[in-house]
């Protein structure tokens, strides 16, 4: 174990995370890495009833939040079996969070997932990779969901089925 | 005679910035091949061959850094692992791995 991987999930990720798993299994065991998935969520909203009267405060949303996202990745975290893995969850501006995230735990390769989203999304992806690629110490690795033929522009660029053409009216 | 000079300037400069934009593109198409070449030999001396993994790189940008992906058929994901390491050894700065795995699978 000599090398650190920071698994960075932002909000609109899980799914994507969760689906790329296997490979990030495959990643840690290659590189003999310890790994460490960090979900980052907004500060939460209390949460209150319709009269306004709150249900429930900050913390008990973060830890709701947290506990119900520990649960998650846990499961999702049995393939590492021989590896070690540790889930923490952090609470705050994700880019501000995955910054100093990336500065405490210092590590040697971060993973980020890239989920097939919309451009607002897309751009927040771009940015979180350009500040985390400016760390000279880190090697960026994009995690990415595999394609299928009929997904998005590949979809696009084939034909489209037609009908077959009816046969012609015989003669008498 | 000056007025002159500054209309060829403007006539003549955005076929100067294309010709400039054109031959910084090509450099850094050339730096990717190699770096395609490399990172190709490496991946097939640590898998003993040919093998299923298909690299692909891609020349950074001004907006953003290349990219070299990395494939494989689905359930041929640990040819990644076997050839992770030496991937990542022959991947030159300003350079992102990504890998396309597991999603839809």
């Amino acid at each position: 174990m000599n090398a650190r991987l920071l698994a960075v999930i932002t909000p609109g990720e899980e799914a994507a995370a969760l689906a790329s798993m296997t490979g990030l299994a495959t990643i840690a065991r290659a590189a003999e890495a310890e790994v460490r998935l960090a979900y980052f969520q907004p500060l939460p909203a209390p949460r209150v009833d319709r009269h306004d009267r709150p249900v429930a405060s900050v913390d008990a949303e973060m830890s709701r939040i947290e506990g119900t996202a520990t649960q998650a990745l846990g499961a999702a975290t049995r393939m590492f079996d021989d590896l070690r893995v540790e889930t923490v969850v952090r609470f705050g501006t994700p880019r501000r969070e995955v910054s100093r995230e990336a500065d405490a735990y210092a590590p040697q390769i971060v993973v980020i997932f890239a989920a097939a989203r919309g451009l607002l999304a897309r751009l927040r992806g771009w940015a979180l990779r350009r500040r985390l690629a400016r760390r000279a110490e880190a090697r960026v690795l994009v995690l990415a969901p595999t394609p299928r033929p009929g997904d998005g522009a590949a979809s696009a660029r084939q034909p489209a089925l037609r009908p077959p053409a009816p046969l012609p009216a015989r003669r008498e | 005679m000056f007025s002159d000079l500054v209309g060829l300037i403007i006539s003549v400069s955005p076929v100067l910035l294309l010709l400039v934009w054109r031959e910084r593109a090509d450099r850094q198409q050339h730096a990717a091949d190699i770096v395609r070449a490399d990172v190709d030999a490496g991946a097939r001396r640590a898998l003993e061959g040919e093998s299923l993994l298909a690299i692909r790189v891609e020349a950074p940008t001004a907006w953003r850094p290349g990219h070299v992906r990395l494939t494989t058929p689905r359930g041929y994901e640990p040819l990644i692992g076997r050839a992770f390491q030496t991937v990542m050894e022959r991947v030159p700065n300003g350079y992102e791995v990504v890998i396309h795995c597991g999603g839809n699978s």
